[in-house]
């Protein structure tokens, strides 16, 4: 029969399935197959149970052998001139190794095992490593750098900071405001309003790496040029800096500003230590996140006249105004619980009145 | 003409056969992908200890209905879990048993003037209650709202803050738990509900609310859903996230932003499947309002729960299983193929109506065809066996694929023993254990066309879970 006329009968008439008819042959074929895949998987599965298996011996082997070693270099209990070098097997365990000691001591430990590192050339695999492409190990590397606080790397992991992996730039963030946190910073900062897939958890370590120091004057400059979206997403990070300069910005933002999320971003980074301006406009301001915002800072800044401006937020439409409005009275000094019952009975609105029974109940259960 | 239409019969189930299993691999595939991201994404997170001092704050939402034996210990967990900033709300769904007592006496529990906003519809609240001894425990004590969604809603009212989980109150969490499952919310600001892998707890043995040693069931009901859930998770859910077309956070561990859930009016008290129902509406109202969303999933054994053990108990949760499917789809039509819906329009509800909604359906029919067709002289029983197994195999294959996802991703059963009872129990659940799901999802097919309404199920408990 020629290719031309081949009917699907035809065509899966194998020999094998040859007394079936065309559904039934693809069916039989079908089946084969599958259990081929599945017996395929199943070598897959045990091979990948055999590696794991064999990577995890040879990991508890060298993390036996070099934890002793990292232990008594961390407490400056041995020679680190003595210490044995690495052998080639033991390198990229005792690198996460190292890196994991490290990222928990501080001070002379981490000194010491900085030495350690120095001792076994470990900066020079680290370099190595992070221009590698297998991304576990990379990071590793990067992180490696970080802690080694590597001056000679800075250059190489800057450029790394424009990568396109969103964990491999934020990881190179860290490395760098550990390397050299001034310098870092001056690069790192203009970038984070642009590198919005860096997870802002890490954002928040590259600058408490860096310190409340480091990054005040640049984050302050950074946001009063930025644009009201770029200004409010920075905000959050502001938290970390000086009190200064916290509020400095603060009311530098609430002076020349009107979006609200910039407004109640600079009301929570205001410390509470200073006066800020426009806070009888804010607290009647329409968005809720202001009122609260303003609400709390008042509770922060905790005078005692501005207890009926709190009273009367008692009264808000948004429950979350309320309650810090009623968290900010109780704080006020000067009013104890027989005042702030005397207040709680005198008001008209009843979720005004629940919400200060209930702070109150709180506050007495502390 | 008879044997003509056998025939096509015959093709057209290949042809369901075939289609089905090639969307499985798919995902399988997808799966894999996405573990693999999310296993590489992790790397750092593990070689760092340090907590970072950005964690949202999240309220645990705990419902409890005539959970007396275990709900003490399971809160005592809760408040043991490693996570920087975090309330456990426990509502108390009107129990008939000691549930609310036992709370009192074990936390002492005080009256406290909670001046909450219903800002979700749910049953009246009875009162609300605070912890003398840890500050972030509160019990909300409701009248009985007839449904996990009601006491949810009720939970939802009291939180204050902006994330909720919503924990099953016989699940057991892993201590890092709520760290991991807040990693889609910090990474992608878009997220609005997350979930985690579930594995059954049966056989596993426990202390203090928390998993001691991991071990399979030695109740085969119990180990056929094992198996069960690594497909549903490891490959179903994990094939789905890169799509963004995840369909359920499941009801015994999920965490949602909870402006989203006000938004969306909370937990359906009507839907059988409150789990399912919720994340489906979340996407049709997410598409309806054209916003950017995301619903993340993590492959993380985050929760561990209690498999039901008994025939009985198993047939009902199943029946409501598919009762809430049919329910969840039904409710929001609106997504089918709708032109805004995108991917979970175009592939995930399509894929849930034909494969999961229908699927015991063609399957009921598949055995039945075959068998009449066989005893009739419609068909040959070589024929017909033939595509028997192929049934078999086809089912084996996807069993196959989760055992090597979780032997990929976390795995759990470490003993050669334990691995190779997962592979007899992949053979062995296409004989018996398959055809009583088939006629399980049949019933609750049945119920949800008559429109049954569901109550709060118990389930008889191992004796594993809740000890210690």
């Amino acid at each position: 029969m020629s290719r031309a006329t081949s009917t699907p009968e035809t065509m899966l008439d194998l020999q094998f399935a040859s007394g079936f008819s065309a559904s039934v042959s693809a069916a039989l074929w079908i089946t084969i197959a599958s259990i081929f895949g599945s017996l395929l998987l199943l070598l897959y599965t045990l091979e990948l149970r055999f590696h794991r298996r064999l990577r995890e011996r040879r990991r508890a082997s060298v993390i036996a052998h070099w934890r002793a070693i990292i232990a008594d270099a961390v407490t400056g209990g041995a020679a680190i001139a003595a210490t044995p070098m690495l052998r080639r097997g033991e390198r990229q365990e005792f690198l996460r190794l190292w890196v994991y000691t490290r990222s928990m001591v501080e001070g002379a430990a981490a000194d010491r095992l900085i030495a350690l590192a120095r001792r076994l050339r470990l900066a020079e695999l680290a370099r190595k490593h992070a221009m590698g492409s297998h991304l576990a190990a990379k990071l590793t590397a990067i992180q490696a750098l970080g802690y080694l606080r590597d001056a000679d790397s800075f250059a190489a992991l800057s450029a790394a900071t424009d990568d396109t992996n969103a964990l491999v730039s934020v990881t190179v963030a860290e490395a760098l405001a550990s390397i050299d946190a001034t310098r870092a910073v001056a690069r790192l900062i203009p970038k984070i309003a642009t590198r919005r897939d860096w997870p802002r958890t890490h954002v928040f370590k590259v600058l408490q790496r860096a310190g409340s120091a480091a990054i005040g004057e640049p984050l302050y400059r950074c946001i009063r040029a930025a644009a009201e979206d770029d200004a409010a997403y920075l905000l959050q990070f502001v938290e970390i800096a000086e009190f200064d300069v916290r509020d400095a910005l603060a009311i530098e933002l609430l002076r020349t500003r009107q979006s609200p999320e910039v407004l109640a971003g600079a009301l929570k980074i205001a410390t509470g230590h200073v006066v800020v301006p426009r806070i009888d406009e804010l607290v009647g301001h329409p968005a809720w996140y202001v009122r609260m915002q303003a609400a709390k800072l008042l509770g922060r800044m905790g005078r005692a006249e501005d207890a009926g401006r709190l009273e009367r937020l008692l009264a808000d439409e948004e429950w979350w105004v309320r309650f810090r409005a009623a968290k900010a009275l109780v704080r006020l000094p000067g009013l104890g619980p027989r005042s702030l019952e005397q207040i709680r009975m005198r008001l008209l609105d009843r979720y005004a009145r629940d919400i200060l029974g209930q702070v109150i109940a709180e506050a007495g259960a502390r | 003409m008879s044997s003509d239409l056998a025939h096509a019969i015959e093709w057209a189930f290949l042809a369901y056969f075939a289609a089905i299993n090639i969307a499985y691999l798919v995902q399988c595939l997808f799966a894999v992908r996405s573990v693999r991201r999310y296993l590489k994404s992790s790397a750092v997170d593990d070689l760092d200890p340090a907590y970072s001092t950005v964690h949202l704050p999240i309220s645990l939402v705990v419902p409890a209905y005539n959970e007396s034996k275990s709900i003490v210990t399971s809160v005592k967990a809760l408040l043991q879990l490693e996570y920087p900033d975090f309330e456990v709300v426990v509502v108390n769904d009107g129990s008939t048993d000691d549930t609310l007592e036992k709370l009192i006496s074990a936390f002492q529990l005080y009256v406290y003037p909670e001046a909450y906003r219903r800002q979700v519809p749910c049953g009246a609240i009875r009162a609300t209650y605070r912890s003398a001894r840890y500050r972030n425990l509160r019990v909300v004590s409701k009248e009985n709202g007839g449904s996990k969604a009601d006491a949810c809603n009720a939970g939802i009212n009291v939180c204050r803050n902006p994330l909720v989980a919503i924990v099953d109150a016989d699940g057991v969490l892993q201590r890092n738990s709520l760290m991991r499952a807040v990693r889609p919310f910090l990474e992608n600001p878009e997220t609005v509900a997350a979930g985690g892998a579930i594995r059954i707890a049966n056989g596993c043995t426990l202390r203090e609310g928390f998993l001691e040693r991991v071990a399979l069931p030695k109740n085969p009901l119990a180990l056929m859903q094992v198996l069960e859930y690594l497909r549903s998770f490891l490959f179903g859910r994990m094939g789905w996230e890169p799509l963004r077309a995840v369909l359920i956070v499941s009801g015994a561990f999920g965490v949602f932003r909870r402006t989203t859930l006000i938004e969306v009016g909370g937990f359906d008290p009507r839907a059988v499947g409150e789990d399912m129902e919720l994340i489906v509406r979340i996407h049709r109202i997410m598409k309806q309002q054209r916003r950017r969303y995301h619903i993340g999933f993590i492959p993380d054994p985050v929760c561990w729960t209690d498999a039901p053990e008994t025939l009985m108990d198993l047939g009902s949760q199943r029946a409501r299983w598919h009762h809430g499917l049919g329910q969840a789809l039904m409710l929001n039509r609106w997504l089918m193929l709708n032109p805004r819906g995108g991917t979970v329009s175009w592939l995930a509800i399509p894929f849930y109506v034909v494969f999961e909604l229908l699927g015991p359906v063609i399957e009921a029919l598949g055995f039945v065809f075959f068998l009449t067709g066989g005893t009739f002289g419609l068909i040959a029983w070589a024929d017909a066996a033939v595509f028997l197994v192929l049934a078999l195999s086809l089912g084996l294959l996807q069993s196959v694929c989760a055992i090597m996802l979780e032997e990929f991703s976390f795995p759990m059963y470490r003993k050669p023993r334990e691995l190779a009872l997962l592979y007899a129990a992949a053979l062995l659940e296409n004989f018996g254990y398959r055809q009583l799901t088939v006629w399980w999802r049949l019933k609750g097919l049945a119920r949800w066309l008559t429109g049954r309404r569901h109550k709060w199920e118990t389930i008889t408990r191992s004796a594993s879970v809740g000890t210690g």
